[in-house]
């Protein structure tokens, strides 16, 4: 499927600490990005490597009013994306990326009274948008970023700055934080029509965060989540069987099954690449699926009959899909 | 013509159940008017307070708030109230405007985890679920059963006075410009009415007789 892509210019590239860069992206000649975007939207970034194209998903990190640059914060580490060691290692300042515009499936609810917002490791970057847009329009809220060591925090000076008391640091990581009372605190005292956003890179750190707010009462129209991993150390290989266009393909530790049916030219449609439009789905038709998507219900996680091809895998040796 | 003549119930038209017990929320509250109180004297609110209340755990809390009030059909059932889940637990109101006056101060201090649970007549019902939504309470978190009073609250698409009391969903007269009315299977919440024009617009001088009445 194909997608309106805006040609950008890297504009500067800034380590923010040892793992994690910021790049600064500015539209090409007199080419403008998109007039607006809302806090809490992504940008999907090409990154191409030989044959095969990256197509990453990452959070828009600057004031969402200011649309005469992008920024994105990309963190670099052992299990983490292809594309992202690819904008590290293979991408320099003057280089031209090519971009989709925005779009948003983590945005803020207006009519919210209070926002909490809580970010775990580099889930920050989803949520500095919030924060920024927060803080100018006046609206209460309040920060909250849990991590385990100084190399997973970027933006914690930055933060401070900006933000001094409206933000909260946890470095004893998310055990305490989740199981030891903290977030527990934080929500009981919450006031009436406050809304909750978790971003973290581990589907169980929201999964467990989301958990705790229902205990306390919190209704489903004000919880908000945002899980963006797809591969990284858990992830096993497996083959996928296309029934209809009778092919196999491999589907490696480090590349979604999207990246690899797009990559064996099957068309799929897509749009958020992070498991909540539920645009990707493929069918099931053998096989038990690993879901990791936050699009399907537990009902149809169980059924085993869809699966979200950006983000979920397989616990079977094959998948066959009705492609 | 009735809702039925268009074919399909449009989705802004509330549809009512009964009260059910909430049990995501921890603190349960609830409000009835006039005859509403019917659904706070029923088995399972009554049997929850009790519990909760001896077992002394944290968890759920029960409030009752009555306005017996308005409608010239419902009784005053205070003392009913008051016999049934103790004198402490209830609050009475001389008016529908002093419960919403004291529901606003308490929706201003309350934390999140509430639950309105809202009986009575059709226009009380929607003054408390607007007042929650202005206070960022989730249309999942009010609950409403319609007991008592279902005349409607009607908007008149021509002069935009809203005519209260509407009993039938033909003819009635617009209380501002004095054009018969024909009720639209349309409901504003945000306006606490329901959408009416005038009843012979498409054909001139022809009123249809009323199918259905609301009282």
């Amino acid at each position: 499927m194909s997608h309106e892509l805006i040609k950008a210019r890297v504009a500067s590239i800034q380590p923010v600490n040892e793992t994690t860069k910021m790049f600064t992206l500015a539209p090409e000649r007199d080419v403008a990005f998109p007039p607006a975007f809302s806090p809490g939207s992504h940008i999907i970034v090409h990154v191409h490597d030989g044959e095969r194209t990256y197509r990453n998903p990452y959070s828009l990190i600057n004031t969402p009013s200011l649309t005469n640059f992008y920024e994105i914060a990309v963190r670099k580490e052992e299990d983490s994306r292809g594309g992202s060691i690819m904008l590290h290692e293979g991408v320099s300042e003057g280089d031209i990326l090519e971009l989709e515009p925005p779009q948003n499936f983590f945005s803020l609810d207006r009519t919210g009274r209070r926002h909490v917002l809580v970010a775990d490791e580099i889930g920050i970057s989803s949520i500095l948008s919030h924060a920024r847009h927060l803080l100018l329009y006046k609206q209460p809220f309040e920060l909250h970023y849990v991590f385990s060591s100084e190399t997973r925090a970027p933006f914690q000076q930055k933060l401070r700055e900006e933000y001094g008391d409206l933000v909260s640091f946890y470095p004893e990581g998310e055990h305490t934080f989740l199981n030891e009372g903290v977030l527990q605190n934080i929500l009981d005292s919450q006031p009436l029509g406050a809304h909750l956003y978790v971003c973290s890179p581990e589907p169980e750190f929201s999964e467990s965060a989301i958990e705790i707010a229902r205990g306390s009462g919190w209704s489903e129209s004000h919880l908000h989540w945002e899980i963006f991993k797809s591969t990284g150390q858990e992830s096993e290989p497996f083959t996928a069987a296309l029934a209809r266009s009778e092919k196999e393909i491999e589907v490696a530790a480090e590349f979604s099954l999207l990246e690899e049916l797009e990559n064996a030219g099957v068309d799929m449609s897509y749009m958020c690449r992070s498991g909540v439009c539920g645009e990707c789905e493929a069918k099931v038709l053998e096989g038990e699926p690993n879901h990791r998507d936050s699009y399907l219900t537990e009902a149809e996680k169980e059924a085993s009959e869809k699966i979200m091809t950006c983000v979920s895998r397989s616990r079977s040796e094959k998948l066959v899909l009705d492609l | 013509m009735g809702e039925e003549a268009y074919g399909h119930i449009w989705g802004s038209v509330p549809r009512y159940d009964k009260l059910r017990f909430d049990a995501s929320g921890k603190r349960h509250v609830f409000l009835a008017e006039g005859s509403g109180a019917e659904a706070m004297l029923r088995k399972w609110p009554i049997a929850m307070a009790s519990k909760y209340e001896k077992s002394g755990k944290p968890g759920h809390s029960f409030e009752f708030h009555y306005a017996p009030s308005a409608t010239a059909t419902g009784q005053d059932l205070s003392s009913e109230l008051q016999e049934t889940l103790g004198a402490e637990k209830v609050g009475v109101y001389p008016s529908r405007e002093a419960m919403i006056s004291f529901l606003k101060e308490e929706l201003g201090r309350a934390a999140i985890g509430l639950r309105l649970y809202v009986s009575g007549p059709e226009v009380f019902l929607w003054t408390v679920a607007k007042l929650a939504r202005e206070f960022g309470m989730g249309d999942e978190e009010v609950h409403v059963e319609l007991i008592g009073d279902a005349s409607r609250r009607v908007y008149c698409a021509h002069c935009k006075t809203v005519t209260e009391g509407v009993t039938q969903d033909e003819g009635e007269p617009c209380s501002g410009c004095g054009e018969p009315l024909e009720v639209l299977p349309h409901f504003s919440r945000r306006w606490i009415a329901y959408l009416g024009y005038k009843a012979d617009a498409e054909d001139p001088g022809n009123v249809p007789q009323p199918t259905e009445s609301y009282v």
